[in-house]
């Protein structure tokens, strides 16, 4: 497991107004949850978590949490599974972790990337992604940071669903097989286009 | 136009407009998008024609999403009444928008070609926009 090492500290303060102020120090609150354990609150630094959820591995990413607590200083290896973001400016201004262990699966949700060029897109037709992220179970040793999938084989009106993937065996799908990932659709006629250009349509 | 089928009630009071959106303030369909910066209103007809700068700005590729819905109505006072004898008869429909709120989105088409369609889009609205782009996490 490649993992990267963060500090954190407990945090004793709870609630709205204490969640305030330590956001106006720079830092934000977290949660770590699992191991059937009560939920440790923690204070870390948003900007190295950003830093790090850029990465090849995006918010899959397994980090090791240094986390102090008056004199001690205890790592647990964690995985967000929630965020919560600011409306307007995207900042992370809270996280939900979920305790890893090398032998545990976990669940986690991948990104999906396409490649390639559609026959059906040079014949006239629009790629359309269906399905941005794919529900998955595995090892943490065994979290990918994107699911490519290639589209050089679909035609106008073609598609390729989640059980059109083969991920190996050491990944389980939990994303329904019917989901549809990319379709090539067929554009829309013309008479169609001249009403949606807001030209009148002639009686 | 824009507007609901049907209605339980035809005219609403007007309400008060607080807070940020902390609903339908991603980019969930499309890789780009136009995100309001203030809190207001936008009418159907303003909808309208931002969908239409942005269809005749992209043409035949690609694909608009309208994240907003006009579902309150509006009423006015026919010109030249004295004031009183009851409220209006609903005149147009428009979304209550938050800062924050996606408003539209754009697919299947290059960076730049959606920055400028967008950039026509938001000259037609009533508040104030940001151009985003889908983020990776």
């Amino acid at each position: 497991m490649n993992t990267v090492t963060l500090e954190a500290e407990v945090r004793k303060s709870k609630g709205k107004e204490d969640s305030k102020k330590l956001r106006a120090s720079g830092l934000i609150p977290a949660v770590i949850y699992g191991d059937k354990a009560e939920g440790l609150s923690v204070a870390l630094d948003p900007r190295a978590l950003r830093r790090l959820y850029k990465g090849p591995q995006g918010r899959n990413t397994i980090l090791n949490l240094a986390i102090k607590n008056e004199d001690k200083v205890e790592e647990i290896g964690v995985i967000s599974f929630q965020f919560e973001r600011h409306p307007i400016s995207q900042d992370i201004i809270h996280v939900d972790f979920k305790r890893v262990h090398g032998d545990v699966p976990v669940v986690i949700t991948v990104g999906v990337e396409l490649f390639g060029v559609a026959p059906g897109v040079k014949m006239g037709g629009m790629l359309v992604k269906k399905k941005e992220r794919i529900k998955m179970s595995c090892l943490p040793n065994n979290i990918m940071g994107k699911v490519r999938v290639d589209v050089s084989r679909l035609g106008i009106g073609e598609m390729i669903t989640v059980a059109d993937l083969n991920l190996g065996e050491e990944i389980q799908i939990l994303s329904s097989a019917k989901d549809i990932i990319a379709q090539v659709a067929a554009l829309r006629g013309k008479t169609d286009d001249a009403a949606s250009d807001g030209t009148p349509a002639k009686k | 136009m824009l507007m609901p089928k049907k209605t339980k009630y035809r005219k609403t009071q007007r309400g008060r407009n607080r807070g940020l959106a902390y609903r339908g303030n991603s980019i969930a369909f499309g890789d780009f998008g136009l995100q309001s910066l203030t809190a207001g209103s936008v009418t159907d007809r303003q909808i309208e024609a931002a969908r239409r700068a942005m269809t005749r700005y992209i043409k035949r590729g690609g694909k608009v999403w309208i994240r907003i819905f006009p579902d309150k109505s509006i009423t006015k006072l026919p010109a030249e009444t004295r004031m009183g004898k009851g409220k209006g008869s609903p005149e147009f429909w428009v979304a209550v928008v938050k800062p924050g709120h996606m408003l539209f989105e754009l697919g299947g088409v290059s960076a730049e070609v959606a920055k400028e369609a967008l950039r026509l889009a938001s000259h037609k609205l009533g508040v104030k926009t940001k151009y985003i782009v889908k983020s990776e996490f």
